[in-house]
């Protein structure tokens, strides 16, 4: 019995799989974040673009070279440097110089990413990490006021959230929160266009890659938070929808906040990561140095991810969750 | 299964496939010359399937209660040792071969092969008692397991038992007769228990011609059909993952297998074909009737299906099945898909590191922890699993692997910690037992 000529492979069930693969998503990403990156090469043209490109492409050699040193299989490039880069470029402003971006985008992938072990294992969102580290290290090169000198632009050329920093909530009034939606306002590469990143935003969550719960979640913190600033002093705190457009808002809630590996996968967990993250989000930015701090709060956020991932339903027919 | 999406854009909702409204013919196949049976002999949870195997080659050919070259009648119960596991010969002739075979996770199995042919062994006469039927049983289509214990509710699956089986369903639409006296079988020996039949959701009217059977529809969405879930539509409550569903209870059937004890209830014959779900290379279905024991390789050439060298031959359904490697293998009592997939179509597994997208999680129906569960499974800490990591929860349906955009092996990685689980939690309870 069983010895006939034919053999056949085995394995073990399941013998289906949906297709999703791990680059897949990469790109799905990467593409997501295309609407709102489109708009402000057409506007700005050469200087985005080339920050974009560099970025993108230094991280992708970085982890050719770091996988090199560490030997890793070469399955293990799976576009994860190249959508790090993306978003390390889409939060600089476009007079970034070029030693700079390729040392960000070096940094993470090395710090951010490879020195844990690559996609997936790394406890904080490389992106944020590296601009996090920039902002700390190099401000001016960030300072966005000065990168528009040489622009004639019909509208404010002046740095919405810094203006309302120093100058109170009036400031906000000069800005048109239409401008500020279809990204007619001073910002980085991939935060200006709040139309395009809500396209894309909508896109990841509908597919399920960005998990609506953390989005979702942490825009209502930051709605919940600017909301109770406002209402405790309305002159110097500008209003809630104000600080929904502004700054790397909506790019932090749908690219960096839902990023897989910092961030946890139950669905209290998640709605409390991104609650904790939108309010951090604007208590950094109405009391801290920075204008916008957003990555620091994804950082911090990243750091409870273990703790918040403890929080979870009792398993089927499970009567304790520890005997 | 996917919930908690905000809309279900690119989901990976797997349904169970469900049968046309008018069943079509089978055509069942010719009784083979030759048939394989599979003989149970694993052991226990504590025994390893090194032991069992020893076992069975320790003991020289004498000592088995059957041995080669013995004469068999058609409907005769085989078994290797008083109270040993029982199969059930489909065909008279002689036995021509014993050899052990080892399945996957420690099971051991004793093949008999018997080849038809004019014999002198008696015709099996005297006709089936009551208790016979628990010997029987597991040899029957559909290998219906019953406890020892009178179950309080029998549950009786009227879906698959993978996404691909339509065996239960086409048994529901067109052997009232076997199943009424199935439940007559139940009722008869069990009489506190009560039944209930789960059939696809919108079907109910259709089948409260069953009488004495509550009728509950379920929607066709795999898992929904798995015991532990269908418990739980019936009861409104988890049976606790820690212990078997009989002990909380519950009996759950196949539909086919209730026919099949209905079947040798009412005419003291036990029936020996199997309904299986056939489906080659170009995806095409057909549901076909065989009788147990045959080769794949004869359902195979029957149907005019190729199996070539490197393909998969998948028995039990794509989700929760295995792969054999030669066509020599039988089809078995609980056989309800027969799968070819192409080499090419088959999913080779990677072992990257989770990226911690949280796809197993959310589609997992018994709420484990899967991207936890992992980490602690990728480590080898079985007992830290299961205690804390909620392994034993999981009803091993498959999806957690079918998501896993990292294609990591994860219902592997939690069947083989299942086993060693077990294994170990039986070691240190003999080794309590040696200790006192
Ligand atoms: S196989 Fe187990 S852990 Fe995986 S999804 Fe199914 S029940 Fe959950
Ligand atoms: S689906 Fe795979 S990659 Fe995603 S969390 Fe689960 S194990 Fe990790």
């Amino acid at each position: 019995m069983m010895s006939s000529a034919t053999r056949f492979t085995v394995g073990h069930a399941p013998f289906m799989h949906c297709g999703q693969s791990i680059s897949i998503r990469h790109l799905i990403i990467m593409a997501a974040a295309l609407p709102a990156i489109v708009p402000t090469v057409l506007r700005f043209g050469m200087p985005a673009l080339a920050v974009l490109l560099l970025a993108v492409g230094s991280a992708m050699i970085w982890e050719v070279l770091f996988q090199g040193i560490s030997r890793k299989p070469s399955s293990a490039r799976d576009g994860g440097a190249a959508l790090t880069g993306l978003l390390i470029a889409m939060l600089m402003p476009m007079a970034m110089p070029w030693w700079a971006v390729v040392c960000a985008t070096g940094l993470a992938v090395a710090l951010g990413r490879e020195i844990y072990g690559g996609t997936g294992t790394y406890p904080f969102n490389p992106a944020a990490l590296v601009t996090a580290l920039l902002l700390i290290s190099w401000p001016h090169l960030y300072d966005l006021d000065r990168t528009f000198l040489n622009y004639t632009l019909d509208f404010p050329a002046i740095w919405p959230l810094v203006e309302v920093k120093a100058m109170g909530a009036e400031a906000a009034f000069r800005f048109n929160m239409g401008d500020l939606f279809m990204g007619r306002e001073i910002a980085y590469i991939g935060t200006g266009c709040a139309a395009g990143l809500l396209i894309g935003g909508i896109f990841l969550m509908l597919t399920g890659i960005s998990r609506w719960e953390i989005c979702l979640s942490f825009l209502a913190g930051i709605l919940l938070a600017a909301t109770a600033f406002h209402l405790m002093n309305p002159a110097l705190y500008a209003g809630p929808l104000f600080h929904l457009l502004t700054g790397s808002t909506l790019l932090v809630a749908f690219f960096l906040m839902p990023e897989d590996a910092g961030s946890p996968v139950l669905p209290l967990p998640m709605m409390l990561f991104g609650l904790g993250g939108g309010i951090l989000v604007i208590i950094i930015r109405n009391l801290g140095v920075y204008g916008d701090g957003a990555v620091f709060a994804v950082l911090l956020m990243n750091l409870l991810t273990p703790i918040l991932d403890r929080m979870r339903p009792k398993a089927l027919g499970r009567s304790s969750w520890e005997k | 299964m996917i919930v908690n999406r905000l809309l279900t854009l690119g989901s990976s909702r797997l349904r169970y496939a469900l049968l046309p409204p008018t069943p079509p013919d089978l055509d069942p196949l010719p009784a083979p010359r030759s048939v394989t049976l599979l003989s149970d002999q694993t052991l226990g949870h504590g025994i390893g399937g090194r032991e069992a195997l020893l076992r069975l080659k320790q003991i020289p050919g004498k000592e088995f209660k059957l041995k080669k070259g013995d004469a068999v009648a058609r409907g005769q119960l085989l078994e290797l040792f008083d109270k040993g596991h029982a199969v059930i010969s489909p065909i008279s002739g002689t036995v021509t071969n014993m050899t052990p075979y080892v399945g996957d996770y420690g099971r051991v199995y004793m093949t008999l092969t018997i080849e038809a042919g004019e014999t002198d062994a008696p015709p099996q006469t005297e006709s089936f008692q009551r208790s016979d039927m628990f010997r029987a049983a597991p040899a029957l289509p559909g290998k219906p397991d019953l406890p020892k214990t009178p179950p309080l509710r029998v549950i009786i699956n009227g879906l698959g038992s993978d996404v691909l089986a339509t065996n239960n369903q086409y048994v529901l639409k067109t052997r009232q007769k076997d199943l009424e006296a199935g439940l007559e079988w139940i009722r008869s020996t069990w009489p506190s228990a009560s039944a209930h039949l789960m059939v696809v959701e919108g079907q109910q009217q259709e089948w409260n011609r069953l009488k004495g059977c509550r009728v509950h529809g379920v929607a066709p969405v795999y898992p929904a059909a798995s015991p532990r879930l269908l418990h739980r539509t019936v009861t409104g409550e988890e049976a606790p993952s820690e212990a078997s569903l009989i002990e909380a209870g519950t009996l759950v059937l196949q539909a086919e297998a209730l026919a099949a004890m209905g079947s040798l209830y009412a005419t003291g014959i036990p029936p020996m074909q199997k309904l299986v779900q056939v489906m080659g290379k170009d995806g095409i279905g057909h549901l076909i009737s065989v009788c147990i024991g045959t080769p794949v390789s004869k359902v195979l050439e029957h149907l005019g299906l190729k199996a070539e060298y490197g393909d998969r031959l998948i028995l039990g359904g794509p989700m929760t099945g295995y792969a054999v490697y030669t066509d020599d293998f039988p089809v078995c009592p609980d056989t309800d898909t027969l799968l070819v997939q192409a080499a090419e179509k088959g999913v080779p597994s990677q072992t990257p590191s989770c990226i911690n997208c949280g796809a197993c999680n959310r589609i997992c129906p018994a709420r484990v922890p899967v991207n936890l569960l992992l980490r602690v499974l990728e480590a080898g800490h079985y007992g830290e699993a299961a205690e804390s990591f909620d392994l034993m929860s999981c009803i091993d349906c498959g999806l957690c692997s079918f998501v896993c955009p990292g294609r990591i092996p994860i219902f592997q990685y939690i069947q083989l910690a299942k086993y060693e689980h077990r294994r170990q939690v039986a070691e240190e309870a003999q080794n309590q037992e040696v200790a006192e």
